[in-house]
């Protein structure tokens, strides 16, 4: 019987050969596995080797090429590339669907040289679908961050199109996308100063949805509370400040909405008075 | 024997002797973790510091009585080479059970050679059992609940750490030269009690001769000093500037606003903060803001310095050093009733944001998965911790954890305000190469305030902009790997729809892709309206 070779002969070996061995796969898993965990480059061989990929095969070929270091157009064109194979076969279906989602975002962020123009476009074509897919939902979230913040227009512009995608997102059922969305129309209400009740009212949405980050909700909780303070909902005000008390016990804004609330309800002459969360 | 033929006999058997030592110790490491009748778990880190090898020999120890046929070895690395040791082991396939996650560890290299611990900090510890926290899930026994620091990997959805301290910056002081020059004076409470200790000590170094001076200043000190003072002064302008309601601004938001010139550098409280700096830059050593981190260390060590500004995690180093007692307090600050510096502040800061810090993580490689968990559990349980603290000095992260005596002046102060914004302006690069060339005019007794803030006017907007570029760039370089994994949890929550914590997972990438790309949005639409 041969002598085991050393674990030292073994490591030196590993670290002459550390390039061959970057795409190694880290077990027994699935290639959407591997790219859920940041792995692309391993997801993408394991997806490329496929003799007769169907259409979820390419699509995740697709996404992660357009990840994979480094970063070219040649990538970029491919993955195009494969996602309207997708699309030519069947646009509206889930894989469709999918595939004009990522249309657009390989135009809205990884192209070297954005083309937001083409990400609208693919994007309002999506939402028109009226599809309960997330993906074709989450349209509208981009259009909300791609029209309302988009440079060089005047504040009538502003208020108009964010009109608009208030109709538009009125008709979204996913929650995680109606949450999102109401985030970033409260978000713009507050920036663009288009009215403290109209952004109080999408954050409240957007806490109705379900928020799931920890960081997320304590600066919604706040923003809710100031905004009803703002707003002269002190009820909703009190709610949310004794809410945030109650579940951040370390933050460093606990002094301030302590002596907010105690501001609030001492003017409202209830300290004593039990709030319902407004919901 | 000529010398010119034993010079080089001498270094062949030097070198001889380095192999053969080199060879034995390779070769007992490698006989001691074949031992079939003992576990071996690996810890390796970057603390040099005294104290932190110490508590976790200590914890190794205890365990060990704990758990026959089981060896802890304790492996520090220094920081320097720290990274590429790191990446030489993973790839190598040698790497420790147990490693500190935080240098080198970006999130490809913690999903590609660590395990993630979600699962096992979503269950209470059982070394907690019959404690205050016994029924605490893992992750709950922590003071920030795993959600700072290196722990909580937001991208990989996973906890990947579990972290053993958290640090504080204070100002210490030499106990026994405090009680020689200023006897029973109690450290100061407020800042103009503070100026009136630092004038005592230069009034007694001028009557006696004596080479000592209030405070030992350093590049590597004074910046933050300085930095706290300006924020202290700038709370309400702060509160003024939140057009987002958050009570506390993001340091992106600030930098904006600064290009923007929402806010500029004249603001009186600005202005303010600026001269409470200068005040105090007076009463370090002379040229102080040339001397480097040691060069202030050596100053303070050799009793030259009453006093010195630095984080809890120098205290057991001073401690080892310094052949005098070490205590510290707080930056002592102007409270809104000054009636000179009053007017721009709440009162004290709050640290309640302090994150959790040195997180170790568990390597694909262990080959003990499970007793290195157990170790983790056991240095980490509230027994544990308690002891890590007493015997390194540092803070502990565990909550309900007794501060030792030494300990207890660098407690986080949790009842305090927001910090106002400071001189990090964004904490960019650019921003700080600006701020740390120029800092020295603050101080520069033939100059006013009004010198700096000329030289910031002139060449801060042109920096912070720059700063503000690369965070884009960072923005677009998350977002788009954020596209790829959020394509995976869609898929993967389709095809295993049983597992409900998919839905979490997918929900809460897209929760964090969106503000990121809400932020972006902002930023792009402000610098473009703003030449």
């Amino acid at each position: 019987m041969p002598p085991p070779i050393s674990p030292r002969l073994v490591s030196i070996l590993a670290i002459l050969t550390a390039p061959l061995l970057a795409s190694d796969p880290v077990g027994d898993t699935s290639p959407w596995d591997d790219a859920a965990l940041g792995l692309f480059a391993d997801a993408h061989a394991a997806f490329a080797r496929h003799k007769n990929p169907d259409r979820e095969t390419r699509f995740g070929e697709a996404v992660t090429l357009i990840n994979l270091q480094p970063k070219t157009d040649a990538n970029l064109d491919r993955a195009a590339s494969l996602l309207n194979e997708i699309i030519a076969t069947d646009s509206t279906d889930l894989p469709g669907i999918g595939a004009r989602y990522y249309l657009a975002r390989i135009a809205q962020i990884h192209r070297a040289s954005p083309d937001p123009s083409t990400a609208v476009r693919l994007y309002r074509e999506l939402a028109g679908l009226s599809s309960p897919h997330p993906l074709a939902q989450r349209a509208v979230v981009q259009l909300a961050l791609l029209e309302i913040f988009a440079s060089g227009i005047d504040s009538a512009e502003v208020r108009t199109r964010f009109d608009h995608l208030s109709e538009l997102g009125a008709g979204l059922s996913d929650p995680s996308v109606v949450r999102d969305f109401h985030l970033v129309m409260g978000d713009a209400a507050l920036r663009f100063k288009l009215g403290d009740a109209t952004a109080l009212d999408h954050l409240l949405a957007a806490e109705r949805a379900g928020i799931v980050r920890a960081t997320t909700q304590r600066d919604t909780w706040v923003r809710i509370a100031e905004l009803g303070r703002r707003t002269g909902r002190n009820d909703v005000a009190i709610a949310y400040y004794r809410r945030f008390l109650e579940n951040f016990l370390r933050d460093s804004r606990r002094r301030m909405i302590s002596e907010r609330l105690a501001s609030i309800l001492a003017e409202d002459g209830r300290a004593n008075r039990h709030v319902e969360v407004a919901r | 024997m000529k010398r010119e033929k034993l010079l080089p006999l001498v270094g062949f058997s030097l070198l001889l002797i380095c192999f053969g030592i080199a060879l034995v110790r390779v070769f007992s490491r490698h006989r001691a973790e074949s031992n079939p009748n003992e576990v071996v778990i690996r810890i390796a880190h970057w603390q040099l510091e005294s104290g932190l090898r110490s508590a976790i020999d200590t914890l190794a120890r205890e365990y060990e009585r704990g758990h026959p046929g089981v060896r802890i070895a304790q492996n520090p690395i220094p920081e320097r080479i720290f990274p590429s040791w790191l990446r030489t082991q993973l790839v190598g396939g040698t790497a420790p059970d147990l490693i500190e996650i935080g240098k080198g560890s970006d999130d490809e290299t913690l999903a590609r050679f660590f395990l993630p611990l979600t699962d096992y900090v979503e269950q209470p510890n059982p070394y907690n059992a019959g404690t205050s926290i016994a029924d605490l899930r893992w992750r709950d026994t922590f003071v920030d609940g795993l959600a700072g620091g290196d722990c909580y990997k937001a991208n990989l959805l996973e906890y990947y750490g579990v972290p053993l301290s958290m640090f504080t910056a204070r100002m210490y002081y030499n106990v026994t030269e405090w009680k020689r020059i200023l006897g029973d004076t109690p450290p100061p409470e407020d800042y103009d009690a503070f100026v009136d200790i630092c004038e005592r000590v230069q009034r007694h170094a001028a009557a006696t001769g004596e080479n000592i001076v209030p405070i030992a200043g350093s590049h590597y000190g004074t910046p933050w000093f300085a930095s706290s003072l300006i924020g202290g002064q700038t709370q309400r302008l702060t509160q003024r500037l939140d057009d987002i309601l958050v009570i506390k601004p993001h340091a992106t938001e600030v930098a904006l606003q600064f290009v923007t010139g929402r806010w500029t550098l004249d603001e009186p409280d600005f202005v303010n903060g600026l001269h409470l700096a200068r005040q105090i830059g007076r009463f370090a050593q002379p040229g102080f803001v040339q001397s480097s981190r040691d060069d202030a260390t050596f100053y303070f060590v050799q009793g030259r310095a009453l006093m010195i500004v630095t984080g809890s995690w120098d205290a057991p180093s001073f401690r080892a050093l310094a052949p005098f007692e070490v205590s510290a307090f707080r930056f002592p600050k102007p409270f809104p009733d000054h009636p000179r510096f009053g007017a721009g502040t709440y009162g004290l800061s709050s640290e309640a944001d302090t994150p959790t810090s040195g997180a170790f993580g568990l390597t694909r490689a262990s080959r003990v998965p499970e007793q290195a968990i157990d170790f983790l559990r056991f240095i980490t349980s509230k027994q544990g911790n308690s002891t890590f603290s007493n015997v390194s000095g540092w803070l502990p992260s565990v909550v309900d954890v007794e501060l030792p005596a030494l300990v207890k002046p660098f407690e986080p102060i949790l009842d305090g305000y927001v910090n106002g914004i400071g001189l990090e302006m964004g904490g960019g690069a650019n921003a700080r190469r600006v701020i740390a060339a120029n800092l020295g005019t603050l101080f520069d007794a033939n100059s006013d305030v009004s010198k700096l803030q000329d030289i910031l006017n002139a060449e801060l907007p042109r920096a912070v902009r720059n700063d503000l570029g690369r965070t884009l760039r960072q923005f677009v370089l998350n977002i788009a790997r954020q596209d790829t994994l959020a394509a995976a949890q869609a898929v993967l929550r389709e095809r295993r729809p049983d597992v409900t914590e998919l839905e979490r997972k997918e929900s809460e990438l897209f929760e964090a892709q969106t503000l990121q790309e809400l932020r972006r949005a902002w930023v792009m639409h402000e610098l473009d309206a703003t030449p």
